[in-house]
């Protein structure tokens, strides 16, 4: 069985005690961001890639997705407690878990997310070892064509997502794109678009712009409003009760099918798969009236389809070697620090690094519960330390983020700069989200569409004659079709602001 | 005047600046063909589907009441770029302490929610944490006082 040989190579490099000990930082650090008000996960994960340059990729790359996943599961904490999710994923866990701890049970909320995220994630963990060998082989069909019409399908996904105006969402994807065509030109030994400026000509710095827009903006309009904190709940007995336990089952599994499903997509992940998982319980439920009113289901079906999103979309990066979301984004990013081109090769030339990332995302979960479910009060008081002190630290983290990556002092101008328009943007309604992907994908579209019609001879017919490039375009249309839909205006608009 | 330039009459203007901003940014780039693009041509369709996206954008708005630009809030964006600013003008020069405690001390400005008193001790022992983890720690090629 190859599944169980590569199963057992995953854990042979996941269990090593460097990479348990990077996994334990990861997932650490990244419980306290998702805790933490004010800071995510792609600013986080971005202000460390230089760190990640110091290690070897493997540890890296678990670190990093620790930090993900550990995130998602410090934002449910504090979507329980205190009514604040840490983290988009977690909004749709605010309207059950808050009530639930209303109720005087925040206990058996917290270990509920936390068992039905573990479920989740062990599933999500076997899926992606059998469909990724799949999705890897389905890669070896994968011409330029093909690879462009994936990359079209996952912006138009990602642009569905966004939440806020449609327009306003392709408009990041383009500006983001347009930074990522600066610098480098693959058929010229030009540096173009940099105005001159030789810093540029390695092209705008990933780091600077993710830090810019998602931390330095962040704090100014952090600080423009008034942090004002819930107090969190007092918490009697941890354990859920025979009734809750009943109920969250099967919430939880169908949580993780959808979850996985949704994660593998283009522009999907967690954010999707959690709203998605709670509308579908919703639904389903004999008694719906008892949805935000503090029934476990509501709980656990969130947090194990986000969960189990968020692991699956690791597949498309993984294995397409594309990366389907912001946080993939900066996981392509450290891959190539670290010197590897994300692509179909990844799985078979380094099957150490993937078999043994994927092994430790269970690592991760199992450690999460284990930990986290006694730290929870520990937690609890890191959310009273206050803005006021906390937000020169992550400042400072922003800072020395970006100037370690070249040690550069124009990089740190730069992110300032990102994050004065990232203020601008944001206060008229523009989510910095698609952007991210937009630069990113933007110079892999190049390369696939110059490609694609030099082997054509300048026509466009091989996007919609060979077969996997029309069905992705198909479903692109048919994705178009569907946002022009009222209906879907309607639950798209509810789905995304369902607070 | 007031009226008009509404939250989306200000976005679609921005967008548009964006667009002329990359248009100027690319030049005389070469375009090519379709079948040998040039370094310009993905560039130059990015940055006109911009233009185009903004002047639309500001059009529809002109058209419709919209609500009026939000209010920017100065101190926060100006006190916390210019701490930033400083860290970067001086942490190669003038070595890690100096730049974590101006940069503190800057970003302290930025808010009416910071305490005199307790902005010092938050620059000292940010500035003692930095210099321990990463240079002590990871090693990082940044000195520790102006050389």
């Amino acid at each position: 069985m190859d599944l169980i040989a590569n199963i057992g190579l995953g854990f042979s490099v996941a269990i090593t005690p460097v990479n348990i000990l990077f996994c334990f930082v990861g997932v650490l650090l990244g419980t306290l961001i998702g805790v933490l008000p004010g800071i995510g996960a792609v600013a986080t994960m971005s202000m460390l890639l230089p760190v990640t340059f110091h290690l070897p990729p493997a540890t890296s790359l678990i670190m990093l997705a620790g930090i993900y996943y550990g995130a998602q599961y410090g934002g449910s904490t504090t979507a329980i407690l205190v009514k604040l999710p840490g983290e988009a994923s977690s909004v749709a866990t605010v309207l059950d878990g808050y009530a639930m701890a209303q109720k005087g049970r925040a206990g058996a909320a917290l270990s509920i997310a936390a068992l039905a995220s573990f479920v989740a994630g062990t599933v999500a963990t076997l899926l992606i070892a059998v469909a990724g060998p799949l999705m890897a082989q389905l890669a070896l069909k994968f011409g330029p064509a093909e690879y462009f019409s994936l990359m079209v399908l996952g912006l138009v996904a990602s642009v569905i997502l966004a939440s806020g105006s449609l327009a306003k969402a392709i408009i990041m994807i383009l500006a983001g794109a347009f930074l990522g065509l600066v610098g480098p030109d693959a058929n010229s030994p030009m540096p173009r678009l940099t105005f001159g400026v030789p810093a540029l000509a390695e092209g705008v710095n990933f780091v600077a712009l993710a830090v810019g827009f998602f931390g330095i903006s962040e704090i100014i309009l952090n600080l423009e409003k008034d942090l004002q904190r819930v107090a969190p709940v007092a918490m009697r007995d941890l354990f859920p009760n025979r009734d809750e336990m009943r109920r969250s089952v099967g919430p939880t599994l169908r949580g993780t099918l959808i979850g996985s499903v949704l994660g593998v997509l283009p522009g999907g992940g967690a954010l999707l798969a959690s709203f998605g998982a709670y509308a579908i319980e919703k639904k389903l439920s004999d008694t719906p009236e008892r949805f935000g009113q503090g029934a476990p289901e509501g709980v656990a079906a969130p947090e194990a389809a986000n969960n189990a999103g968020a692991q699956t979309s690791f597949v498309p990066l993984l294995t397409l070697g594309v990366p389907s979301n912001a946080i993939m984004a900066v996981m392509a990013g450290a891959m190539t620090i670290q010197g590897i081109a994300p692509s179909p090769k990844v799985m078979v030339e380094h099957a150490q690094l993937f078999w043994g990332m994927i092994a430790s995302m269970w690592v991760g979960n199992l450690l999460l519960v284990v930990l986290n479910l006694p730290l929870v009060g520990l937690w609890v008081k890191l959310l009273q330390v206050p803005y006021r002190i906390l937000y020169p630290a992550i400042l400072f983290f922003c800072c020395i983020g970006v100037y370690s990556i070249n040690n550069s002092a124009f990089d740190v101008y730069l992110a300032v700069g990102f994050g004065i328009v990232g203020y601008l943007l944001i206060k008229l309604g523009f989510e910095p989200t698609p952007l991210l992907l937009g630069f990113i994908l933007a110079p892999m579209m190049e390369e696939n569409l110059k490609r694609a019609m030099i082997l054509s001879g300048g026509s466009l017919e091989p996007f919609v004659t060979r077969p996997i490039s029309a069905f992705l375009l198909l479903a692109t249309v048919a994705m178009l079709l569907l946002m022009a839909l009222p209906s879907f205006k309607r639950t798209r608009a509810t789905a995304l602001n369902a607070d | 005047m007031g009226r008009l330039i509404n939250s989306e009459v200000a976005s679609g203007l921005l967008v548009i600046a964006f667009g002329v901003l990359g248009l100027s940014a690319i030049g005389s780039l070469e375009i090519g063909t379709a079948n040998d693009m040039g370094p310009g041509y993905l560039p130059r369709l990015v940055a006109w589907a911009l233009v185009l996206a903004g002047a639309m954008m500001t059009g529809f708005a002109m058209l419709r009441a919209h609500p009026p630009v939000p209010d920017l809030h100065w101190r926060p964006l100006i006190g916390i770029s210019a701490a930033v600013l400083f860290f970067g003008a001086t942490v190669d020069r003038y070595g890690m302490v100096i730049a974590v405690v101006g940069m503190t001390l800057l970003a302290g400005l930025a808010s009416p929610i910071s305490r005199w008193r307790e902005t010092p001790l938050i620059a000292g022992c940010l500035a003692a944490g930095a210099v321990l983890v990463f240079i002590v720690g990871l090693k990082l090629a940044i000195p520790i006082w102006p050389r």
